[in-house]
Order: structure tokens, then C-alpha cells, then sequence
């Protein structure tokens, strides 16, 4: 079957005072039906950028897209007018952001913020429109969803309204819903709570889901297949269970190792990466990690490593997985 | 560390916030704290639970409504003018917010500076090679001392935070979510320099934070608080392996792991509603109305923290 996304050779630019910003450097992605997969880096590896180029939300005119297609449900996402985003975004498309404070409008009643949504797209009677809604909050664990539909945002706790946001994304029925740190402003017995929630609606609706998250372990419950940014790229796409088990890349390592297990009772020392991302103003040549990798080789400083299936469905970029490199791994 | 050795004391400490129209904040209702010389004690919770107003009346940022700290036996909030000065130079904090706990208008070199010259510790030659070296000790160059704050990433900027505290020769260093919003890498390197620091120079910490494999992770002894409240203290193992308050059953069993497989195996508990308003709470155990096992007396009564096991401190009248 046809991917519902497919992401091809993504480069973003963004034009500051200081010059251009090499943001996304050529992303490749796919994505099928119904699919969960993660987008997993830290602050300024591009993972947001290429969420908000799928979207095309970019700040304009300092972001551009330079290179590449959005393919989506078999249309170009890049070659869209506004015109014709305006009817794709919260209709095919919904995402929701990090911050559910700043995200719904403190002057409308929830009710109304999701109407808003059906009114756009969809040729409901208001009387509709209505039910709708409260079937979304229904759904979206919010109780007593006709009170709530009449009460403006500040009545609603930060876990609550992200719940409000995900009703308001999942009106329409979107295919896919992008959620771009959805769970970061929140205490953790609710990030379960709203991990907990997105996966049932992903089940029963069928939608596929983007999760981007700089959390390892919030991924690891949610998402089949995961993908690692760095300085962005992909420096590592698998599947969950492989990632986490047998994580290929210096960098993938490098995070696993920071964050410490929970079940370790000897408190072994964590192991951080050294210095810190470079600056995408002037990318380094080479694999953009080799300054920060332990196992870095001459190589790697003149000529990026492309990415290689080392097993199935688990590739990597990365100049250790070249066959040249087999020996000085072992000894590494 | 040693057990009978006790640098901080909090003896059923009490911190209100009043906000008009009768309505009152229990922000830090009646908790007794014991920090021995040496340790980490982790502090974890919610937001709002109190814990960062916990932390800073400990520091006497806040006066309290009603009880004691004692730093080495001496109540901080009545005590004169000079014992006053010695103290707050024997305790220090670091703040969560690199980019709002540095004056952006001062350079690197006048923010740890600005310590050395309050408690005139040193002057000339020396107060420049003392800042140079308590850069050094945090993990940044010498050279650093003549940038400004925005010129730093922010795992740079918690490191001037952390040599601004340690300028002084601290022996308690209150650390209210330092790390949390660092990226990940940076996180671990900042956790192993105050891990470093303390095993060097022998500092005890009060480290307050949210996440809980982190705090887990540094600390020794860990107390859970919930709206105002320590529910649960043990060592810091026993208490992820045999929680045995409800609250920090469920607290640890949300706790997500990188790994796939253990993810898929866990029993989550998955507490009903959200943390109740502090503002005039509800009486009995503050979290009996999201509680699986709550019954008559725990609406009734709010139990008291006492010991089920050795150092191991439940404030529960159904635990585990």
C-alpha cells in the first residue's frame, strides 16, 4: 500500500542577520497509515521544523523550503498554495503543540475553538457541529463535555487543556495528526495519562501519529518505529525494540547513556556526550557529529556517512557501518 | 555521610500564602525534614505541590507561617544580624532558569564575583584568580569571565549558576530544578559535575526536581510531597523498588523507561483527576479523593508521617 507520507531530501533554510541557517538537511521519511512513528533530538535538531514544514507553518519569510517533497496522501505538500494548505491543515492534518497555555485562544470558549475547526472544513449545522464537539471532549477524557464546551480555557487545568487541543485536532477526522512535544509542560501522572489517551484515539480512529519529542522514554511506549535527529538529519531510523536494544549510531548511544535507569542500583556514572551541537550556520563537512563522537575516525571529519540498512528495517549514518570500519569497531 | 550528623532541620514547617477574600495557599503545610551532612536528599512532586516554596523558606527566601529551620542548630529565621551573614554564606542556591538567574548586564567574572565581594572573601589578584578557578571547577575556561551571559548555551549558563554558588565555600547548596530545562546531554553532564563537586568538596544538596529517574539517580535519601505534604521518605533505592504510599505507587509507575519492552510489560496506574486546588484544601489526606484504596478515615483524618520500616517514612493510614 501507498505511505500516506513520504518525506523526500528536505532541506529548510532560515535567513537571520547572522546568514543562512541550514535547519533540516535533507530528511527522508515515510510514513504508512494508521502508523506511530517518533521523531526523537534535542532543542534545534530540526525535528519541529520539519513538523512545521509537513504543516507548511514555517515563519515566513525567514523559512523556506529549498529542496525536497512532502508527498501526502499523494499530493505535494511543498508546491500547495495557501489557499489550498488552509484546507488541508486541521482537516487532513492536525497537530498540537507543546504548549497548550499559548495554543488555545484565552478569548473563546473551548466549544467555540472547536466549531471554529468544523465550521472551516466541514458543512455541519451548528446543531451538529455541537454534538461533534462534545463527542470530541467525550473522547478526549474531558467529563461533563456539554458544561465544559461553554468554559474559556484558564477554567481548564494544563492537562486538560491538552486534552482540549487533541479534541480540537482530531475534529475533522484528520489522517494524520502531528503532536510536537505534547506531553513537556506536563507533571508526569498526566503526560501518562495523555500518552495513554493518544494511543487509544490512534487505535480507534486510525490515524497516524508524528510524535516529536526529545524524550527517549516517552517514545519508547508509544511508537513502533522511531527516528533520531541530529543537526538536521536522520542519523537513525528503526524500530523501537532495535533502537533501544541495539542503538547504532555514537549519538543514539550517547543519549541512551545520559539518562539514567531506573532500575540501577549501582548508579553507574552516565555517561553524557561532550560539547554541544554544532551551529547550523556553518555546518562542519563530515558527519555533523564527529567533534562531539568518542569513536570518531579520520574519515569522518572530510566525508558525511550516508545511511546504511545494517538490519533489517535499522539504518543508521554513520562511517562505523562500513565494512572498512569492521575491525577498528571491534576494538573500539 | 553520617546519619547522626544533621546540617538542616525543618521541624513542622508551615508556609501559607494569603490571597484576599479569606482564601488561603497551603503552599508547605507542616513538614519535618532532617538533611545530614554529606547527602543528596531528592525532593520530588508535582507541580504546585510546594516544593520549590519548601526549598526556598529552607534558604530563608521566604519567611515561614509557622515552624523552625535549624542549620546547624541555629533557627535561620531568628537569629541576629551576624550570625545571619555567616549563614547565608554556608548555604546557597542554584535555580531552574539559566537564562533569568543571571543579570544578562554583568559579565561571567561580576555575576561570580559579586559573591566574593558581599562576604569580602577576596580582593586584586586573588578575587581574579579565585574566579578563575571556580570557573574552572565548573566545567568552563578562565577566558570565560569577560563574556556575558547571552554569549552561553544553556548548559553553560547553569554551570556560571553553579560556580556562583559554590563561590562562597557553601556546605548546602539548594538546587531547584537545575537541570530541568537543559537537553538531555547536557542534563547528564551537568548532573556529573554536581555529583563531582560534592564527592571534591564535600557539599550536601537539596535537590528538588520532577523527574524522577534524575532525582532517583543522585540522590540518596528521596521525600515525595503532595500538595504541601511529605507523603513518602526512604533511601533512595527502596523507595523506587517498595513505594508504598498510593501516591508514589502511581507516581513511580508513570515514570516512562527507554526500553521498549519493559515499556509494553508495566502496570501503569493511572490516577483519576488532577492535583486538587492547594487553596483551601480538602480535610483528611490531601489525596484520598484520587485514591484507589481511599476509606472513611482517610477523608477524616490526614495521617501522620511515621516510620513503617527502618528509614522508611509513610504518611499513609492504608499503605502498601
Amino acid at each position: 500500500m501507498e505511505n500516506l507520507l513520504e518525506i523526500r531530501d528536505l532541506h529548510v533554510h532560515f535567513t537571520t542577520y547572522a546568514g543562512v541557517v541550514q535547519a533540516v538537511r535533507g530528511v527522508n521519511l515515510s510514513l504508512a497509515r494508521g502508523e506511530a512513528v517518533a521523531l526523537v533530538g534535542e532543542s534545534g535538531c530540526g525535528k519541529s521544523i520539519t513538523a512545521q514544514s509537513i504543516m507548511r507553518l514555517l515563519p515566513s519569510p525567514q523559512g523556506k523550503i529549498v529542496k525536497g517533497t512532502i508527498n501526502f496522501a499523494g499530493q505535494n505538500l511543498v508546491k500547495k498554495s495557501e489557499r489550498e494548505m488552509e484546507k488541508i491543515r486541521g482537516n487532513e492534518i492536525g497537530m498540537i503543540f507543546q504548549d497548550p497555555m499559548t495554543s488555545l485562544n484565552p478569548t473563546m470558549t473551548t466549544g467555540n475553538q472547536i466549531m471554529e475547526v468544523l465550521r472551516r472544513h466541514s458543512r455541519m449545522t451548528r446543531q451538529e457541529m455541537t454534538a461533534r464537539a462534545v463527542e470530541m471532549l467525550r473522547l478526549a477524557g474531558i467529563h461533563q463535555p456539554e458544561r465544559r464546551l461553554r468554559q474559556y480555557p484558564y477554567e481548564f487545568s494544563g492537562g486538560m487543556r491538552q486534552r482540549v487541543m487533541i479534541a480540537m485536532a482530531l475534529a475533522c477526522g484528520p489522517r494524520l495528526l502531528i503532536a510536537d512535544e505534547p506531553t513537556t509542560a506536563l507533571d508526569v501522572t498526566i503526560q501518562a495519562q495523555i500518552m495513554e489517551l493518544m494511543q487509544d484515539l490512534r487505535q480507534k480512529l486510525g490515524t497516524a501519529v508524528i510524535l516529536i519529542t526529545h524524550d527517549l522514554a516517552v517514545v519508547a511506549g508509544f511508537a513502533r518505529r522511531v527516528m533520531v535527529m541530529y543537526a538536521g538529519k536522520i542519523v537513525e531510523s528503526g524500530t523501537a525494540r532495535e533502537l533501544f536494544r541495539s542503538p547504532l549510531h555514537p549519538y543514539t548511544r550517547g543519549l541512551l547513556g545520559s539518562v539514567p535507569r531506573i532500575n540501577d542500583r549501582a548508579r553507574q556514572p552516565l555517561t553524557p556526550i561532550a560539547g554541544r551541537p554544532p551551529d547550523l550556520l556553518n555546518p562542519p563537512p563530515g558527519c555533523a557529529f564527529w567533534p562531539r563522537c568518542s569513536e570518531a575516525m579520520q574519515v569522518c571529519a572530510r566525508q558525511e556517512p550516508a545511511m546504511v540498512e545494517a538490519a533489517s528495517g535499522h539504518s543508521a549514518a554513520c562511517w562505523l557501518l562500513h565494512p572498512q570500519a569492521q575491525n577498528r569497531r571491534r576494538v573500539g | 555521610m553520617q546519619p547522626d550528623d544533621v546540617i538542616l532541620e525543618l521541624a513542622d514547617l508551615k508556609k501559607y500564602f494569603y490571597l484576599g477574600g479569606g482564601q488561603v495557599l497551603k503552599a508547605v503545610d507542616g513538614v519535618s525534614l532532617k538533611l545530614y551532612r554529606g547527602e543528596t536528599l531528592g525532593l520530588v512532586g508535582e507541580t504546585g505541590c510546594g516544593k520549590s516554596t519548601l526549598g526556598r523558606t529552607a534558604l530563608r527566601l521566604y519567611h515561614p507561617t509557622g515552624g523552625r529551620v535549624l542549620f546547624d542548630g541555629i533557627d535561620i529565621h531568628h537569629c541576629s544580624r551576624t550570625e545571619n551573614r555567616a549563614l547565608f554564606r554556608r548555604m546557597q542556591m542554584i535555580f531552574q532558569d539559566p537564562y533569568a538567574s543571571l543579570n544578562p548586564r554583568m559579565t561571567v567574572g561580576e555575576i561570580v564575583g559579586e559573591a566574593l565581594d558581599i562576604h569580602g572573601l577576596a580582593r586584586g589578584q586573588a578575587r581574579r584568580a579565585r574566579i578563575e578557578q571556580l570557573l574552572v571547577m565548573a566545567g568552563l575556561n578562565p577566558e570565560h569571565a569577560g563574556r556575558f551571559p547571552h554569549e552561553f548555551s544553556g548548559g553553560q549558563r547553569q554551570r556560571v549558576g553553579i560556580a556562583r554558588a559554590l563561590a562562597v565555600e557553601p556546605d548546602l547548596i539548594v538546587c531547584d530544578e537545575p537541570i530541568s530545562a537543559l537537553d538531555v546531554s547536557i542534563q547528564a553532564q551537568v548532573v556529573n559535575l554536581l555529583r563531582d563537586l560534592q564527592s571534591r568538596l564535600g557539599l550536601t544538596y537539596l535537590f528538588i526536581a520532577h523527574d524522577l529517574s534524575m532525582v532517583k539517580y543522585i540522590s540518596d535519601r528521596v521525600a515525595v510531597m503532595y500538595l504541601g505534604r511529605v507523603v513518602e521518605l526512604a533511601e533512595s533505592h527502596e523507595l523506587y523498588t517498595n513505594p508504598r504510599h498510593p501516591y508514589t505507587r502511581a507516581l513511580m509507575s508513570a515514570i516512562p523507561v527507554a526500553d521498549p519492552e519493559a515499556e509494553a510489560a508495566r502496570q501503569r496506574i493511572v490516577l483519576a483527576g488532577e492535583i486538587p486546588s492547594p487553596i483551601n484544601p480538602p480535610p483528611g489526606c490531601a489525596f484520598a479523593g484520587r485514591c484507589p484504596q481511599a476509606a472513611e478515615t482517610c477523608r477524616r483524618e490526614a495521617p501522620p508521617l511515621v516510620e513503617k520500616n527502618s528509614g522508611h517514612l509513610v504518611a499513609c493510614h492504608r499503605p502498601e
